[in-house]
């Protein structure tokens, strides 16, 4: 058991410098850095201007100021969950496929290392830079803006953790896929599965629109198919606080009925183990040439 | 490991990939301990696919495979061979010693163990000065070099090289083939799966030939080239008169200044030579019916016509000669 967690982080540790030294993860660090100074601009905005909301019967100074703070940071850790989440399908869905395509993943298979801490090897590996850079600049976002708005946001812990999540259940159902499917055809399915169920709200919109129980009931369950929508709408409302109150009316009134499940932490869990089950079943069970 | 024991036994191994190509069609092959096996033939034939069968890489569709006196692919044969994939590629970050290090901890040596073994290694393969510098200014030779190094981490007892000369200039092959004979010498087994027939015939003590997935020919090689009906002669003092009578008994006779080949229409002439030679008041040196090469014994045994050679390559020195497969292969 030593020994197999022993290579399993050897693999970790020798993706993890794989993955730093990549164009995609220098990428990745710069869109970050964007996010982050379109978020510290929006909020600078909302910063000069939030008199008129201060002003409002029931809102004051200080609720004003926790508004601009929280909108400014659900812009900064959407962002940069997004970057984080695309990294790990890029560099995810080439994990095994691209070096099975290479053929680089043969001197590996030579030692004596099973496939399936290959598998893990790669997922931690993969995971850990990326997770570094969505906790550290996010964590850095929520320092920021508490210093600039007198606000400490402490929502920002928990929802950096469902984010972390989120990520983690992404980076293993791109490696999991990238045991079967070439890196291309990884790609876009992850991509179409991601945005497809990150935007079911929609579905269900229609399905309110046109009374169709069976519309709402598809984009319901059809979120389970891949847990990120759910569990990163859960890290929103968290950073959203008293905005969801505030913009009940607004949108809210169309995606009632959609609120994330109290259960959906536990099934992004028990998804993540299976996939990872599966990705270590697929590349055992593969060819690798 | 017992001495008599296979170290690498095939036994009607198939592999048919699921394009539906058949690699391998009942693939029969036994390498001793201690020996340097090599293994030829033509692109396709199935080499590289029973070298990956070895690793584990792939699974058999047929037939057995075992390897260290274990089913191919178990982890414990696994942990006493080295491999060299044909085109060893790895990140260009990765300095020798860090790819070193990292196959080491994955063979299960520890951390200093593996570190001393990197240093030494790389060392033997004659990179010890860019040890610690990123791979991707490497020139193919030295990239090759680097995983010669880390297939013979942990001192395996096989050692699997699949086209170990690719890409290396005359010093880097020569360089390999030393090693290949240090490594016999050491006792490590040997399986040099290779296009070039000359390497093979200097470090092999046997080798078998395969084509489309069989093997046509094992042994060793003394054993599988065959006598050509060619016999070199060498003599001095042969009078003008005497070479006239060689040429009119032999099929034909080329050569000069104490050498010629005589070509024989069998072993019985090879008598009526020397006595030619000698009654032509010659003093004859030697009388060598000569063997074909190992190229020639290839090629012969998958199915291009051998003796036709000469004649293929004078008839394409001609002007206007147009290049062509040469025939009985795809």
């Amino acid at each position: 058991m030593r020994h197999s967690l022993d290579r399993v982080l050897t693999i970790a540790g020798f993706t993890v410098r794989e993955t730093v030294h990549g164009r995609g993860f220098l990428g990745a660090g710069l869109a970050s850095l964007a996010v982050l100074g379109l978020a510290a601009v929006v909020g600078a905005v909302f910063w000069v201007n939030r008199g008129p909301l201060a002003g409002r019967p029931g809102i004051g100074e200080t609720l004003a100021r926790e508004i601009v703070a929280r909108i400014e940071l659900g812009i900064a850790l959407g962002g940069l969950s997004l970057v984080a989440v695309l990294l790990a399908v890029v560099l995810g869905a080439d994990a095994l496929a691209g070096e099975i395509s290479r053929g680089t993943i043969l001197a590996l298979a030579a030692r004596p290392v099973a496939r399936a801490e290959i598998v893990l090897g790669k997922v931690l590996g993969l995971f850990l830079p990326a997770a570094v850079v969505l906790t550290v600049m996010g964590t850095a976002s929520a320092v920021g803006t508490g210093v600039l708005t007198g606000v400490w946001i402490g929502d920002a812990v928990p929802a950096l953790a469902l984010l972390d999540l989120e990520l983690a259940v992404m980076v293993v159902a791109a490696v999991a896929v990238s045991s079967r499917l070439s890196r291309t055809a990884g790609t876009v399915v992850l991509l179409i599965a991601y945005f497809g169920v990150t935007n079911l709200s929609q579905l269900f919109a229609l399905g309110q629109a046109l009374h169709s129980d069976w519309l709402q009931q598809a984009a319901i369950w059809g979120r389970l198919l891949l847990p990120v929508g759910e569990v990163s709408d859960l890290a929103g409302r968290l950073l959203a606080g008293p905005l969801t109150a505030l913009a009940e009316g607004l949108v809210r009134g169309v995606t009632d009925g959609l609120e994330p499940r109290p259960w959906i932490v536990g099934y992004a869990v028990v998804f993540l183990a299976g996939a990872l089950a599966l990705g270590c079943l697929g590349l055992a069970r593969r060819d690798l040439r | 490991m017992n001495g008599d024991r296979p170290i690498l036994r095939a036994e009607r191994l198939t592999k048919v990939y699921p394009a539906g190509a058949r690699a391998l069609d009942g693939l029969d092959l036994a390498v001793r301990p201690g020996e340097v096996f090599g293994f030829l033939g033509p692109n396709g034939a199935g080499k590289t696919t029973t070298v990956l069968l070895a690793i584990g890489a792939l699974a058999p569709t047929g037939g057995s495979l075992e390897v260290l006196g274990r089913p191919a692919g178990d982890r414990a044969a696994r942990a006493r061979l080295g491999y060299l994939p044909e085109h060893f590629q790895f990140p260009g970050f990765a300095s020798p010693r860090g790819l070193l290090e990292f196959h080491g901890r994955l063979l299960g040596l520890g951390r200093a163990e593996s570190r001393r073994q990197a240093a030494a290694l790389v060392e033997q393969v004659g990179l010890g000065a860019v040890i610690d510098r990123p791979v991707r200014g490497f020139s193919k030779g030295m990239v090759q070099r680097v995983g010669l190094a880390q297939a013979l981490l942990g001192d395996p007892d096989l050692l699997l090289l699949d086209e170990p000369t690719s890409g290396l200039d005359p010093l880097g092959t020569r360089a390999v083939r030393d090693l290949i004979l240090y490594l016999r010498g050491r006792g490590t087994t040997v399986f040099l799966n290779s296009h070039q027939l000359s390497e093979i015939e200097l470090t092999c003590d046997r080798v078998a030939i395969i084509d489309r997935g069989r093997v046509v020919r094992a042994g060793a090689v003394e054993a599988i080239v065959e006598p050509t009906h060619e016999v070199e002669i060498r003599a001095s003092g042969m009078t003008a008169e005497g070479l006239a009578r060689l040429a009119a008994t032999a099929g034909g006779l080329a050569g000069e200044d104490g050498r010629w080949v005589a070509r024989v229409a069998g072993p019985g002439d090879v008598p009526r030579l020397a006595e030619i030679v000698v009654a032509s008041g010659a003093r004859l040196e030697a009388l060598v019916p000569r063997l074909e090469t190992l190229e020639e014994a290839f090629l012969r045994l998958v199915g291009v016509g051998a003796g036709g050679d000469d004649a293929r390559a004078d008839a394409l020195r001609r002007p206007g000669a147009r290049w062509s497969p040469p025939e009985g292969r795809a």
